[in-house]
């Protein structure tokens, strides 16, 4: 095996610490730094870079062609300076994991892959990173342990992969059209209630439905944690329901939404489905609806295309339950990067890791267009470039920084558990369109009904892990 | 005889048989790999609890058994045959009819059959399910239309009672190949039985019932046996413009079963819902078969 040739540790240290005041706390109260003899830092500038002229890495990404291009142009940067060749392949959201499940199946898996939230589904192919992380090969002294947590197996402390940057799940709103109907913009503690006083308000000055794309089961899941403090749907570690079976929150949520739907103040499930994941279709880019509920890194591409509207869009948080109440929002890692277990080239995979999160001209390339940066120095070396952090980029660090200081943000479940594909996908589909549809007869009807069967699934799930 | 016994490397390489097989490898391999071994590996997989990448552990009928039970299960069939109770009629009355327009002998006539024969080619394609998407969605020409005339708020797609219709219309749009057989058979017809019923004062409707139909029959059993058997595999139309919504009432079985296999990851349960479903569909084309002695005319029968 070649021998990797680490950057001078502690004078790299130094230098970021001096670039970075806050990060000098973190450096004394993690544990870890004492024990990494040499971090693999790729600013430093008498960085040497490995020579793995001859080896071949291959890498695999979902996301849309901006991110393609980004990504391949940093792929070639990481060539250049390695002289490796990486072979890479790309796929839209969906048909990704149709993709991996088939090189899942043949073992054919790339050395590097892109991994979501759903990781446990596939842990069996992933490398915990815990030793590249102790032995500096992958340089996390920038990266706060909080955001080193949110790609973390809870149950044993593995590193299941690095995030490739936060993000939540949110609203973003046109701000002309709340002015134009008389209505106050939406703040930080905005409610369910002036939600849908403002959905009926826009609808009757408007004619349009005020939304058009919901995540329902998302919302569900963030109902019941604003509903009560130390609620969740799932608890923290992905093992269990996080509550006792009390389906209010969810009735009265789907209740509202259905009831707004059937009016005409929300889009239907057509119009949602017509959209898709493809946020630069909504109804909210032409001008016609007047929110939207999105993940935070989609809001760069949305604003591009209402911009080419004349429209200007804000960010704001889900509606609460209550308005001092828990905000039932989520800052989490939006996706990861993680080695094959089955790699042969774990120790060149881990050295391409550290490049892909650490290195600050990297960074500027893929300018957090898949999340906000966890390495606090890249993150800081974007911000200062005006050319990159653009008004709508500040914008989406700025809802960033207010939803993460939210105190439960940091409480709702990190890893998304085995069964939740299903159980989201039924709930959605046979429950709350059924409750539209007049398949029950009341939203509690409904919610029970699909707790009898969630809790189904999820024996059903238990059962195949036990086997 | 005794020649025979000894066949030597040259009568090997030279006899029928072998450049037969030969010629038919090909076709014989990939048979066996893309279609036999996947077929009994599902079979197998159909009687066990299997997830991808992962081994499969034999539980016998339990899949068979919870398919019976499953709801979701017995409405994408009920929408499947609804689809294909609507759709295919649909598509044969409408391939008829464009075939007997073009039997007429013109100089455009090939020029007409191939501008026809075009939707079949590119009908299965995810860029054709796309625009039937645009056409018929919220925001398209025909939502648009319907609005212009005062209703307001309709939408194909978030309407469980609508949403099948734009596709069984896009499935209908794909007639090129039925009517390409169709006007084949028409031309088979010999012309003296049209002009011997004429002389004897048939109508134009009599003679497209007693003539044209009867003697068209056993290219309307191929017919339609294929189109039902397609009916029944239709999946990139409603995986594109509906992904089964809204509330299941487009989850055709194709897309039940690729749901349940791909998304959910209970592979052998959806394997096991693929061969009810070839069970089902047998069962219907021996139905038509048994039936079609009633109603098909051969005339080498006579």
């Amino acid at each position: 095996m070649k021998k990797r040739i680490f950057g001078l540790g502690m004078a790299a240290i130094m230098a970021t610490t001096m670039m970075m005041p806050v990060m000098a706390e973190e450096a004394t109260t993690e544990a870890d730094v004492e024990v990494v003899e040499s971090w693999n830092n790729v600013n430093d500038p008498d960085y040497e870079w490995p020579d793995y002229s001859g080896e071949t890495l291959s890498f695999m990404w979902w996301g849309s062609d901006t991110r393609h291009q980004k990504t391949i142009e940093v792929i070639e940067l990481y060539e250049e300076k390695t002289g490796i060749d990486i072979e890479y392949e790309y796929a839209d959201g969906t048909s990704y994991w149709t993709i991996f499940q088939a090189k899942m199946a043949g073992d054919e898996l790339p050395d590097v892959f892109q991994m979501g939230n759903n990781w446990a589904t596939y842990y069996d192919t992933i490398t915990p990173l815990n030793d590249y992380i102790a032995d500096g090969t992958i340089d996390t002294s920038a990266i706060s342990d909080t955001m080193l947590s949110v790609t973390m197996n809870q149950a044993n402390g593995d590193i299941t992969g690095i995030s490739n940057g936060t993000n939540a799940r949110c609203f973003a709103y046109n701000p002309a059209i709340f002015e134009e109907c008389g209505l106050e913009c939406p703040d930080e503690n905005w409610t369910w209630e002036e939600f849908a006083t403002a959905c009926r308000t826009i609808y009757e000055q408007t004619g349009n439905p005020a939304i058009t794309t919901i995540e329902y089961n998302s919302l569900v899941f963030s109902a019941f944690t604003q509903w009560e403090e130390g609620m969740n749907f799932y608890n923290m570690e992905g093992t269990d329901f996080g509550f006792d079976g009390n389906m209010e929150p969810m009735a009265y949520l789907i209740d509202m939404l259905t009831t707004l739907m059937k009016e005409g103040a929300i889009g239907d499930y057509g119009i949602q489905n017509e959209i898709g994941a493809n946020v630069e279709a909504d109804w909210i880019a032409y001008g016609d609806a007047a929110m939207i509920m999105l993940s935070s890194n989609q809001f760069q591409a949305l604003s591009n295309a209402a911009a080419e509207n004349d429209i200007e869009l804000e960010l704001c948080p889900i509606p609460r339950m209550y308005e001092d109440g828990q905000s039932g929002m989520c800052v989490r890692s939006s996706q990861q990067v993680s080695i094959y277990s089955k790699s042969e080239k774990k120790d060149i995979a881990a050295n391409f890791v550290n490049f892909w999160v650490n290195s600050v001209e990297a960074n500027k390339i893929l300018n957090c267009e898949r999340g906000v940066s966890i390495n606090s120095d890249v993150l800081a070396a974007l911000q200062e470039d005006s050319e990159l952090t653009d008004a709508t980029t500040a914008k989406v660090y700025a809802a960033i920084d207010l939803f993460g200081s939210f105190e439960d943000a940091k409480n709702t479940s990190p890893a998304e558990p085995t069964a939740n594909e299903e159980i989201s996908d039924v709930m959605k589909k046979t429950y709350i369109q059924g409750l539209y549809e007049g398949n029950f007869e009341s939203a509690q009807e409904a919610a029970d009904a699909f707790w009898a069967e969630a809790q189904e699934i999820w024996a059903k799930f238990e059962e195949e892990a036990a086997e | 005889m005794t020649e025979k016994k000894k066949m030597t490397f040259h009568d090997f390489i030279h006899n029928d048989n072998t450049v037969g097989y030969v010629f038919a490898a090909p076709f014989i391999i990939g048979f066996c790999f893309l279609t036999l071994i996947p077929m009994a590996l599902s079979l197998y997989y159909a009687f066990c609890n299997y997830k991808i990448g992962q081994e499969a552990k034999w539980v016998g009928l339990e899949n068979f058994i919870n398919l019976f039970k499953d709801a979701d299960f017995g409405n994408s069939i009920m929408v499947t045959v609804q689809y294909v109770l609507w759709g295919v009629p649909l598509k044969l009355i409408f391939a008829l009819l464009i075939a007997m327009l073009l039997t007429k002998p013109t100089k455009l006539q090939g020029l007409y059959r191939a501008i026809y024969y075009i939707p079949s080619l590119i009908g299965g394609s995810v860029a054709v399910a796309l625009v039937w998407k645009q056409l018929f969605g919220s925001r398209g020409p025909i939502v648009t239309m319907i609005k212009s005339l005062g209703v307001n708020g309709f939408n194909f797609f978030g309407s469980k009672t609508w949403a099948f219709v734009p596709l069984i219309l896009c499935n209908a749009w794909q007639f090129g190949s039925s009517m390409l057989i169709f006007a084949s058979g028409l031309k088979q017809i010999p012309k003296d039985y049209y002009e011997a019923a004429e002389i004897d004062g048939a109508g134009a409707f009599k003679r497209f019932f007693k003539i044209t139909l009867p003697c068209l029959s056993p290219i309307i059993l191929f017919n339609l046996l294929m189109q039902l058997i397609s009916g029944f595999m239709t999946f990139t139309q409603a995986q594109i413009i509906t992904q089964g919504g809204p509330n299941h009432a487009t989850e055709y079985v194709s897309l039940f079963i690729f749901t349940e296999g791909f998304t959910y990851g209970h592979m052998g349960y959806a394997c096991a819902a693929s061969w009810v479903i070839l069970l089902i569909m047998a069962t219907i084309t021996g139905v038509i078969f048994k039936t079609s002695k009633t109603w098909v005319f051969y005339e080498a029968d006579e």
